[in-house]
C-alpha cells in the first residue's frame, strides 16, 4: 500500500500574539497553538489520495511536547499514526537543521515512503524552506506550491501555480510536494476520529538520542542561521484619516501623494483648481 | 577564503525578471562595501544574449549555463547547475529572489551548500564585514535581524523592495557546463499555462488596487478594474474575495497568496486581517478605503478614507483620469 508522510507544524495563532509592553518581545507562549493552515491542506491532500486509491498516512512533527496536540488533530482527521520529535536540544533549529532532523526520523521509521507532503509555508516564520530542504536531504525530487495532485503508478501528476503562470509537472516517486492553501476548505474531524485521537491513538515520541543525532547537528547549536534581534515595526505609518467632502478628500490625497511619491504614476498629481 | 557577492538571476521566456536587477543592484552595494566583485549565475536555454544586460546593474561577471534541460525551470536541473558553479568559486554571499522560483531553488541550495539563509528579507547590509539581514516574522508583526555563521551567507530578497539602480560594469559573460546528470532530473514539466491577460505580475507591480469582502460581488469589481486601468495598476484581492469566488486565486494578496511591495497599494473594502497585512505591509504607500472606521487596515495605512467605497472609488477614478489626461 502507498505510504504517505505528512509533516505538520504547530504554530501560534499569530493574530493573537501579544507584545510584552516592556521589552517589545512577542510573548509566543501566551498564544494558543494550532495546526499550521497549509499543513492542514497537506494532510487533506494525503487524505484525498487515500480516499481514492488507499494509503497509510503517518504524520510527523517536531516541536515542544505540546505539539502532540497537532498530531492528535491529524489522527482525528484521519492519519493512521503520529510521530513526535521533541527534545530541548532541538530547540532553536533553523530550517536546514529542522529538515535534517526530519529526514533522520523518516529514514529510520518510514524508509520506504512513497510521498511526503508538507505545507507550502507556515504562518509564523513563513520561510517555505523546510519542505524543499527535506527533499534535498533525502535526495528525492520535489515540487513546491502544489495545488492539485494525483498518483498513477510510480509517478505523481502535479498542477502548481507560480508567479503569473501555472504548470503541470510529472514527478517520479518517491518524492515530496509542498501544498498551498486553497479556497476549498479541508474536512472537519468526525466524532469517531476525535474519539480515536484522544483515546489509545498510535503516537510515538523520539528525541535526539533515540535517533542517534549528534548535538552539533541539531537545534540552535547546529544552526548556521542566527536570529540576532527581534523588534517591532512601531509607528511606521502615518495613519492619517482624511475627512471632508469627497472632493476635499481627493484633493488632500493627491497633494499628499505628490509629496510622498510623485513619480508613482509618472505625473504631477497636485490639484491646483481650488 | 570565501570571496565575491553572487546572485542567481531569474529569467522567464528569455527575458530577465525585474528581481534580477534588484538582486544585482543590492549585490553591487554590498560588494562595494566589502571591496569584492559581483557575479551572477543565469540558467536557461537560448539565454546567452540577455546575460550581458546584468552588467548595466552592476554585475562584473555573468556565469551562464545554456542547455535545453534548463528550460522550463525545474528544481533538480537548476539546483544542480547553480550548486556546481557556486562550489567551484566559493563566494562569501549568495542572493536569490524570494519569488516562487527563488524560494524553492534557494532551499535546495542551502542543503547542497550546507549553509544558513535569511528568507524573504527586506533589508541587507554589511556590518563588521558580515551580512546582516532583516526579515519580517509572525505575519509582519515584528522584524528579525538574521546573521549567517557559514559560507556562502545566503538570503532571498523580497521582490519590489530593493531598488534597481543602473551602474554600468563589465558584465563579462562566461559560459559554464552545468554537467547535468539526466538520471537525476526526476521532474518533467508537461505543460505550462501562461496567464493570457497580459497584466503585470502582482509581485512586480508599481501600483496595486485591491478589493475585499466589501466589494460584495464579482460584478462590482468593474469599479476596481476601471481605477486600475486609469492608474496602470494591477488588480488584487483579499482572501475573503477569493474564497467567495469573486476573483481567481492568482489575484490573492496575503500570506497565503502573493506577497507584494508596490509603490502604491489601494485597499478597497478590505478590513485588514493579519494575513492580508503580512502580504502587503511592505508597500511603500498604503491607502485604505473602508466604511468601517474600526477596520484594522487603517492602523497600517498611510492614508485612510472612511466612507463607502462605491462612492469614493468612482470619484477617485474620475479625478485620476482628469489629472492624468
Amino acid at each position: 500500500m502507498l505510504k504517505l508522510v505528512v509533516c505538520i507544524k504547530q504554530v501560534p495563532q499569530v493574530s493573537e500574539l501579544p507584545w510584552d509592553p516592556e521589552t517589545w518581545h512577542l510573548q509566543r507562549e501566551l498564544a494558543e497553538g494550532m495546526m499550521n493552515p497549509a499543513c492542514r491542506f497537506a494532510l487533506e491532500a494525503a487524505l484525498k489520495i487515500r480516499d481514492k486509491i488507499g494509503a497509510r498516512i503517518t504524520a510527523v512533527t517536531m516541536g515542544p511536547p505540546s505539539a502532540e496536540e497537532a498530531l492528535r488533530e491529524a489522527v482525528a482527521l484521519g492519519a493512521d499514526k503520529g510521530i513526535l520529535l521533541t527534545d530541548r536540544k532541538m530547540a532553536g533549529a533553523d530550517t536546514y537543521t529542522t529538515s535534517l532532523t526530519l529526514s533522520k526520523v523518516i529514514q529510520k521509521i518510514i524508509p520506504d515512503f512513497d510521498l511526503i507532503l508538507c505545507g507550502a509555508s507556515t504562518i509564523d516564520s513563513d520561510t517555505a524552506q523546510v519542505g524543499p530542504q527535506l527533499a534535498e536531504e533525502l535526495d528525492i525530487p520535489g515540487v513546491a506550491y502544489v495545488h492539485e495532485l494525483t498518483i498513477a503508478g510510480n509517478k505523481a501528476r502535479i498542477r502548481r501555480v507560480a508567479d503569473g503562470f501555472s504548470e503541470t509537472i510529472e514527478m517520479e516517486l518517491p518524492g515530496l510536494v509542498t501544498i498551498n492553501t486553497t479556497s476549498e476548505a479541508p474536512r472537519y474531524m468526525s466524532f469517531r476520529g476525535f474519539q480515536q485521537a484522544f483515546g489509545e491513538s498510535d503516537i510515538i515520541t523520539h528525541d535526539a538520542a533515540s535517533l542517534g543525532l549528534h548535538q552539533e547537528w541539531i537545534g540552535a547549536r547546529g544552526s548556521a542561521t542566527k536570529i540576532r534581534n527581534v523588534y517591532s515595526p512601531i509607528a511606521e505609518r502615518g495613519n492619517l484619516v482624511l475627512t471632508g467632502t469627497n472632493k476635499k478628500i481627493l484633493d488632500q490625497l493627491f497633494t499628499l501623494f505628490d509629496d510622498r511619491i510623485g513619480g508613482v504614476v509618472g505625473k504631477d498629481l497636485k490639484t491646483e483648481k481650488n | 577564503m570565501a570571496k565575491g557577492v553572487w546572485i542567481v538571476a531569474e529569467q522567464r521566456d528569455g527575458a530577465l525578471r525585474k528581481i534580477s536587477y534588484e538582486l544585482a543592484s543590492t549585490a553591487r552595494k554590498l560588494a562595494d562595501v566589502l571591496g569584492e566583485d559581483v557575479c551572477a549565475v543565469l540558467c536557461g536555454s537560448g539565454i546567452e544574449g540577455i546575460a550581458g544586460q546584468l552588467g548595466k546593474y552592476g554585475v562584473d561577471k555573468v556565469f551562464v549555463a545554456d542547455a535545453p534541460a534548463l528550460e522550463p525551470y525545474t528544481t533538480d536541473a537548476h539546483a544542480a547547475a547553480v550548486a556546481k558553479i557556486v562550489k567551484e568559486n566559493d563566494p562569501s554571499i549568495l542572493l536569490l529572489g524570494a519569488s516562487t522560483q527563488g524560494r524553492d531553488l534557494s532551499a535546495r541550495l542551502v542543503g547542497k551548500l550546507h549553509t544558513g539563509m535569511g528568507t524573504d528579507c527586506v533589508d541587507a547590509k554589511i556590518v563588521d564585514g558580515k551580512l546582516l539581514l532583516t526579515r519580517p516574522m509572525y505575519a509582519g508583526k515584528c522584524f528579525g535581524e538574521v546573521a549567517i555563521s557559514s559560507f556562502p551567507q545566503m538570503a532571498t530578497l523580497r521582490p519590489n523592495v530593493f531598488p534597481a539602480v543602473e551602474n554600468q560594469k563589465a558584465g563579462e559573460v562566461v559560459k559554464f557546463d552545468p554537467a547535468l546528470d539526466e538520471g537525476k532530473l526526476r521532474t518533467k514539466v508537461l505543460e505550462v499555462q501562461k496567464d493570457a491577460s497580459g497584466k503585470v505580475d502582482l509581485t512586480e507591480a508599481n501600483i496595486i488596487v485591491s478589493g475585499g469582502r466589501g466589494m460584495k460581488g464579482t460584478e462590482n469589481y468593474a469599479i476596481i478594474e476601471e481605477l486600475a486601468a486609469v492608474l496602470g495598476a494591477t488588480v488584487g484581492a483579499s482572501r475573503a474575495a477569493v474564497d467567495a469566488g469573486w476573483r481567481p486565486q492568482s489575484d490573492q494578496v496575503g500570506q497565503t497568496g502573493k506577497i507584494v511591495s508596490p509603490n502604491l497599494y489601494v485597499a478597497c473594502g478590505i478590513s485588514g486581517a493579519i494575513q492580508h497585512l503580512a502580504g502587503m505591509g511592505s508597500s511603500k504607500v498604503i491607502v485604505a478605503i473602508n466604511k468601517d472606521a474600526e477596520a484594522p487596515i487603517f492602523a497600517r495605512a498611510d492614508y485612510g478614507i472612511v466612507d463607502d467605497l462605491f462612492k469614493v472609488v468612482p470619484e477617485l477614478t474620475k479625478a485620476c483620469k482628469e489629472l492624468l489626461a
